[in-house]
């Protein structure tokens, strides 16, 4: 009986488009950030509110993934900010080829900061490069300080972790301390910045600085 | 969700590597699983019966082999097989290490039967 051998991953197809994408971006001076996180982590209000201020500096536009619907990129749009919605109907992450169709729509030659927000997953988009020179893995603390155990993949398959919604701590049996020793044990050289909700806006000041820092490293 | 959109991934290059050759039908299907590669098998054989139907691939077995958690410790160097997290390194109980391999999950082969050619007798 014939057999023949295959041996190729679905991944390393993924991989060859998001090399190229990444040349691109070079070639442009474009610095792109994939943004990954359970759906209601606090994505796209993070983004919402680095926006204002990132947008100061540098020419922003965002893709934002999601099963269905275009609200997030209608919630992004009301800051003034290009958004292009992509709708997975189903799929469970966004790959580096669905990135590549979008980007006639984008002028990237007039563009500093592309960020992506993936489908609402800590699992399945973990293992799909997009071309990204950063990627953010968002956790808010009230999905449980033991997260990180729980999916070690997407921690060390990052460099940046997002600690969302530090303002709800005093009502949740959490501990940020205990997140970073989490994230710490599994990837020890992972950058954590907490981010919160107050009376007197949103805080993200630490994540705000890194992420200009390492977009002027690249830009300029 | 995520098995789905693998195994749909995996059947087009299934699909693509068959072309051009003469396949009645396909007997069984050999996929290499990473056990990190958070798939469960009942999952993956439930995508793989229902994207399957109506194709060469209807019927055929799903062979799943589970695949171990290879790491490179990125302070010594050393490899080793890794049960779970969090990682130590054997040699030097460092925590940075790379994955090498254990978060794939791909098509390594496919047994299939010929169509036999009934004209040229
Ligand atoms: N208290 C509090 N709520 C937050 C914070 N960030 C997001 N949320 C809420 O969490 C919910 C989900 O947020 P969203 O940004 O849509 O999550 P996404 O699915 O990850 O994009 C919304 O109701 C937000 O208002 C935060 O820092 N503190
Ligand atoms: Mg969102
Ligand atoms: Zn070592």
């Amino acid at each position: 009986m014939p057999k023949i051998t295959v041996n190729k991953d679905v991944k390393d197809l993924n991989q060859q488009q998001a090399d190229k994408n990444r040349a691109l971006f070079s070639e442009c001076g474009v610095f792109v950030i994939n943004i990954i996180g359970s759906p209601g982590a606090g994505k796209t209000t993070l983004l919402e509110n680095i926006l204002p201020r990132l947008s100061k500096k540098f020419r922003v536009c965002v893709i934002e993934g999601d099963l269905a619907t275009d609200n997030d990129a209608e919630r992004i749009r009301k800051a003034n900010i290009q958004a292009i919605q992509i709708n997975t109907n189903g799929g469970c992450h966004l790959d580096a080829f669905m990135i590549n169709k979008q980007l006639n729509a984008i002028d990237l030659a007039n563009l500093d900061l592309l960020i992506i927000e993936n489908v609402g997953n800590l699992v399945c988009p973990t293992g799909f490069d997009l071309g990204e020179d950063m990627r953010i893995v968002v956790m808010s603390i009230a999905e449980g300080d033991d997260k990180p155990h729980k999916y070690p993949i997407a921690v060390l398959n990052t460099d940046v972790i997002a600690i969302t919604k530090t303002d709800l701590m005093p009502y949740i049996d959490a501990d940020t301390a205990k997140m970073r020793e989490a994230i710490h044990s599994i990837k020890p050289q992972v950058k954590v910045f907490e981010t919160k909700k107050t009376s007197a806006g949103y805080e993200a000041h630490g994540l705000i600085s890194y992420i200009e820092e390492r977009v002027n490293a690249k830009i300029i | 969700m995520h098995e789905m959109s693998l195994m749909s991934g995996m059947l087009s290059i299934a699909n693509d590597a068959l072309r051009g050759l003469n396949v009645k039908r396909v007997n069984a299907v050999t996929v290499s699983v990473g056990v990190l590669s958070n798939c469960l098998t009942d999952a993956l054989e439930l995508a793989f019966r229902s994207l399957s139907e109506n194709t060469v691939f209807e019927g055929a077995r799903l062979i799943l082999c589970e695949k171990d958690f290879l790491a490179k410790c990125s302070v010594c160097g050393k490899e080793f097989t890794a049960s779970g997290f969090p990682v130590a390194c054997p040699a030097c109980t460092s925590a940075r290490l790379a994955i090498i391999s254990g978060d794939e999950v791909y098509i390594e082969s496919i047994d299939y039967e010929e169509e036999v050619c009934q004209k040229s007798q």
